[in-house]
């Protein structure tokens, strides 16, 4: 099995396209895809569509959904609701072209559901490259592969991960010799050593921040890490 | 006392204003958006009349209205009132009768979840002008003793103020956003639709 892969579309021929130019990189056997796109026959998407095609596709390594846009993204949230989706069915931040050849591609590897949402999510950073121009979003600290350690944890403080909370994780972690990201939701994982980054995954009280670590001291990094996310970031409680 | 046949009754009345009002609804969509809500629209409680006289319970008739907007729709307004009738369905539960207080109470819950799938706040130019004004005048007029018609005509007014006062409005979600300044001067389709929900609703009541 591999992570399914689902294209949602206002067109089914932009999707199959799509599909079919990303499936040109495949040497591998090709994880299983699905297609939910237009809406009776012209453009829309279908949420009902969405669902067939999630479950058409899902087994134990997760699913990537590749959105275009609008309804694409509305219709894909109430399929995810409806089916009451867990984390193992994730719809990607990304472009839909460059990001489903780099998914496809990841996932046909042997990519973890992460894996496939990383290549795919950082798909533009390509083009960004080829025209010399610099991304506009932040991936310092980010690695591929997956980390050594890694573990859940639940923001209990009342304001999250705000500015000083945040400051005194990415203080605390400077403290290790260790590489550590911390990734939330649907987010890329940042690094935890950026009181800015930490700040811009705008995770709230109750969230569950996933931490990853790498590195010499990452065991140590990682539980003083937890410990500290679990004691409140050093506010009052 | 809202029962099965009010509801089925409502909607039917919606459908057929929509349908009365398709080629308005797309014109309003045409310098704004693309062209296509009235068609939509259409197509979408074309498919959620059917059989909805009986259907046994009020639950069980605002899903297959919200089945029918997500499936048929194909716009972004499909999943938008699908979230609004489903989750108005998950509030009330298999009963063939509510108190209006339940049944205004559950829309609002269907609204609120609408305004937090799309992410629109009020005067954002989008169907929630025309919504959350609408359920608080219904669940207001109700609580202060008046009856389910005359809570459904204060609704409807508060509904078609809304859906008026989008027209200076800054368009700030969809595609109408694209737009930027050009979208001002323009009433908003969705928030027309919105306020046909309500004018449905004044009718039957």
């Amino acid at each position: 099995m591999a992570v399914g892969i689902v294209v949602v579309s206002h067109s089914r021929p932009l999707a199959e396209a799509a599909l079919g130019l990303a499936a040109i990189m495949l040497v591998d056997e090709s994880p299983p895809v699905a297609i939910a796109a237009g809406a009776g026959d012209g453009f829309g998407t279908d949420a009902t569509a969405v669902m067939a095609a999630i479950e058409e596709v899902r087994g134990a390594d997760g699913v990537a959904i590749f959105v275009d846009m609008g309804s694409a993204v509305l219709s894909t949230q109430v399929a995810l609701d409806l089916l009451g989706a867990g984390d193992d069915v994730r719809v990607l931040a990304a472009p839909l072209v460059e990001g489903l050849t780099a998914g496809l591609v990841r996932a046909a590897t042997g990519g973890s559901l992460d894996e496939v949402a990383r290549a795919a999510e950082s798909a533009m950073d390509a083009k960004y490259e080829a025209l010399g121009r610099t991304p506009q979003r932040p991936t310092d600290g980010v690695v591929d592969g997956p980390a050594e350690l890694t573990a859940e944890v639940r923001l209990v403080n009342s304001i999250g991960l705000h500015a000083r909370p945040a400051a005194r994780l990415a203080s605390l972690v400077t403290q290790y010799d260790a590489e550590m990201r911390v990734a939330f939701g649907q987010k890329l994982p940042v690094n935890a050593k950026s009181t800015m980054s930490l700040m811009a995954l705008g995770a709230k009280q109750g969230d569950t921040l996933r931490i990853e670590a790498d590195g010499p001291q990452a065991d140590e990094a990682l539980a003083a890490v937890v410990a500290f996310v679990e004691s409140g970031l050093g506010d009052v409680l | 006392m809202v029962t099965t046949a009010t509801v089925a009754a409502w909607i039917t009345r919606y459908a057929a204003i929509i349908d009365e009002n398709e080629a308005l609804l797309t014109e309003l969509d045409s310098p704004i958006g693309d062209a296509d809500h009235g068609a939509n629209m259409a197509r979408g409680m074309a498919a959620a009349v059917p059989g909805i006289d009986a259907v046994p319970t009020i639950d069980a008739q605002l899903k297959q209205v919200g089945m029918a907007m997500l499936s048929k729709v194909g716009g972004t307004s499909g999943p938008l009132y699908g979230t609004l009738f489903l989750r108005a369905a998950m509030a009330l539960g298999a009963r063939a009768e509510v108190a209006s207080s339940e049944f205004a109470e559950a829309l609002a819950t269907g609204a609120a979840a609408l305004a937090e799938r799309g992410k629109a706040d009020p005067g954002d130019k989008t169907m929630v002008d025309a919504l959350a004004p609408a359920v608080a005048a219904l669940e207001r007029a109700l609580s202060e003793g008046h009856g389910f018609a005359d809570a459904a005509a204060a609704a409807f007014e508060a509904a078609d103020a809304g859906r008026e006062a989008t027209t200076p409005m800054l368009a700030r979600k969809g595609r109408a956003s694209y737009l930027g300044e050009r979208s001002v001067g323009h009433t908003d389709p969705g928030a027309t639709s919105a306020a046909y929900l309500f004018r449905a609703l004044q009718e039957v009541a």
